[in-house]
């Protein structure tokens, strides 16, 4: 009887405790959750996206964790010395090339240039907002940013952009505060020199996203992975 | 056994009561940080308000101001106002579809008042058409003020509740901004009367968006011969068989067709480049590949770099400023027009330290800007110049260089290169009237070279 009343006291601990860190875990699993047999999400999509690159994984980027992403894994960790279990942890995210929350990337290093709070602002939001898109992407995402800061319709600032309210739903939902890799600020790097493959733009989204309407009513510039990017 | 259910009730009891704690502490943290952030809010909202007001009076001083001083100082206090003013206006919890117009009305304001009060600085040119456009301003200012001060009444009276505001962005931001926000200030900024076009010489003027690239030259191409002309550009050691893809083209105003080049064997050296649909111009490239440690020495990489561009027909382009980033080193090339620098006429490329590959390359300034010019004649000398500056420091160098104004307009400048102290500065002399243009200091990183 009182190992009931143990068990009970105890479950209920658990499910508060539960509830009072579950919006926590939520926010902070995307950077490095441990994907296995099943998992879905822009993620998986990432880490498909990597292995087909490196020619590991040969079906469609679906974000779908099914049997062919499971041979891809196994295959990858094989030829990396990891263990070939098919479940991407920490160490196999960071053999593809992505930080986890145990690995923390801070600045490179490099100075001179660009003002490294700037890069490393720029950095993040790359991170936060297109972590799962192609470099291009990626480099395109910093360019709409740096464009809005020259824009006289927007803050002018690199840190007044990315913080006005209710304009980065990455900023508003903490995802912002995740670490970059080493790629999000390479890509950051080329869209702070010059590069803009968005031509100019100031605007972007994902189409299969609920967004709202008026940003229909942008002039479509552009479609690189999963974004288009408007005036 | 009858007491045997109180055991478990008790417990109940404890856990309910526990919960409601936790849930009131809960309630009011999340009230008082509701409390705070609205505080925040109402902060921007009170100086938006007051800057704005600002605006109003400095624009209204600045009208009627007889004195060349007084004419000045209110512009520039005016500028300088509205600049805070569109600051605060950002911070609110508004989404920026809302703002925007209303948000490079105040940017406009500011960037007008202040290349007025330049082009006035030595007299008082001022014109009739030009004292129209800041009345005109003042009553648009005037209105802004009005639908501001109706919103903060409602946000004061609790009709718009920040929390809803807030609650609004996780939602379809447009939805929750229709519902909330004052009829005045929806009209305001949805109304069609347009705010005044503003031409002028500054960065924000109406021109600069209507700019269309100077440098297309020759006629419309094919897809298969923009896709021939990227596949020539780009450079891969030991001709391999390249896979070419089409991907998305580019619209606006300079349309581009698109496409990802890489070699069948290795993925990893991937370029996405872009070439103009008319006459053909490569725009840009990137190979986002990562590059080993440094293998050969920064002038070689500019010389290699030189002749990717000389083998790609561009004869005159000079190496400017460059600096190394991740074992990259790009370089920033300016065309050479006989001995006069174009600087608008910018291209950049990139070059990996590990084999000499160019991993990138961006001509939107060329292609933007680049056309055969008239430069003006000089009426100043190079040694008048030198005399001028000698005083104080010692002169490097000078040449003739045509640098960019704010306004997309173009000088042709004496620039001279002096040593002051331990720091290098350049300046720039109007070939024409003598006055100095720009001062840029030249900074010298490990990584590179640049000037600010």
């Amino acid at each position: 009887m009182k190992s009931k009343i143990a068990v009970i006291i105890l479950l209920s601990i658990l499910v508060m405790i539960g509830v009072s860190t579950w919006e926590l875990a939520t926010t902070d699993a995307q950077g490095g959750r441990t994907l296995y047999w099943g998992s879905r999400g822009s993620d998986v999509s990432a880490l498909q996206r990597r292995l087909k690159q490196w020619g590991y994984y040969k079906s469609a980027v679906d974000g779908i964790f099914g049997a062919s992403t499971s041979a891809a894994v196994k295959l990858f960790q094989r030829k990396n010395g990891l263990m070939v279990d098919g479940i991407v942890g920490a160490k196999t995210w960071a053999a593809c090339g992505f930080s986890t929350k145990t690995q923390r990337t801070t600045g490179t290093g490099t100075k001179g240039i660009t003002n490294n709070n700037d890069l490393d602002l720029l950095a993040r939001l790359i991170h936060a907002e297109a972590r799962a898109e192609p470099y291009i992407g990626q480099v395109s995402v910093g360019a709409v940013l740096l464009n809005r800061v020259r824009s006289s319709k927007f803050p002018n600032t690199i840190a007044g952009v990315i913080y006005q309210p209710l304009a980065f739903e990455s900023v508003a939902n903490g995802q912002f505060n995740l670490s970059p890799t080493s790629e999000n600020y390479r890509s950051a790097r080329d869209a702070m020199n010059g590069w803009d493959p968005t031509y100019g733009c100031t605007f972007f989204w994902n189409p299969s996203k609920k967004v709202s309407k008026w940003i229909w009513s942008r002039q479509i510039i552009v479609k690189y992975g999963d974004h288009v990017f408007g005036k | 056994m009858k007491t045997r259910w109180i055991i478990p009730v008790a417990v109940i009891a404890l856990l309910l009561i526990g919960t409601g704690i936790w849930g009131y502490n809960q309630y009011k943290t999340r009230q008082n940080l509701e409390i705070f952030l609205g505080n925040q809010y109402k902060e921007s909202f009170y100086k938006l308000v007051d800057r704005c007001e600002n605006v109003n009076s400095f624009l209204g001083k600045g009208i009627v101001a007889n004195g060349q001083e007084q004419f000045i100082r209110n512009l520039d206090d005016c500028s300088a106002a509205a600049a805070a003013a569109q600051e605060q206006l950002n911070q609110l919890p508004i989404s920026n579809a809302t703002l925007m117009k209303t948000s490079k009305f105040l940017t406009q304001v500011g960037d007008y008042c202040r290349a007025l009060s330049k082009e006035n600085l030595q007299e008082r040119t001022v014109t009739g058409d030009q004292r129209d456009k800041l009345q005109s301003l003042r009553s648009q200012c005037a209105n802004l003020s009005q639908a501001l001060l109706d919103l903060q009444r409602e946000v004061n009276d609790g009709t718009i509740r920040v929390g809803e505001l807030i609650k609004g962005a996780r939602n379809t931001v447009d939805d929750a901004d229709n519902q909330l926000l004052s009829n005045n200030f929806k009209n305001l900024v949805e109304s069609n009367e347009p705010f005044p076009t503003l031409i002028y010489d500054g960065p924000f003027s109406d021109h600069i968006d209507q700019q269309q690239p100077k440098g297309l030259t020759g006629g419309n191409i094919s897809n298969d011969k923009g896709r021939e002309i990227c596949t020539n550009f780009v450079e891969y050691d030991g001709n391999p068989n390249l896979v070419i893809k089409d991907i998305d083209n580019a619209k606006g105003k300079m349309p581009a067709y698109q496409y990802t080049i890489q070699p069948n064997n290795d993925s990893q050296n991937h370029t996405t480049i872009g070439c103009s649909k008319k006459g053909g111009h490569v725009i840009w490239f990137i190979n986002p590949r990562e590059v080993g440690d440094q293998k050969i020495t920064r002038a070689g990489a500019v010389q290699r770099c030189d002749q990717f561009l000389e083998e790609r027909n561009f004869t005159d382009m000079v190496p400017t400023y460059s600096w190394i980033e991740d074992n990259v080193l790009t370089i920033s090339y300016a065309y050479k027009e006989d001995d006069v620098i174009i600087y608008p006429d910018l291209i950049k490329c990139k070059v990996a330290m590990d084999n000499g590959q160019i991993v990138g390359y961006e001509a939107m300034g060329y292609l933007m800007s680049h056309r055969k010019r008239d430069l003006p004649e000089s009426k100043i000398t190079e040694s008048e110049v030198r005399e001028l500056l000698s005083e104080r420091f010692d002169v490097e160098s000078t040449r003739l260089a045509l640098i960019p104004t704010l306004g997309l307009g173009e000088k042709l400048c004496w620039e001279a290169r002096c040593k002051y102290q331990e720091e290098t500065y350049l300046f720039y002399y109007d070939v024409e009237t003598g006055e100095e243009v720009n001062i840029l200091r030249v900074i010298d990183a490990p990584n590179g070279t640049f000037a600010k």
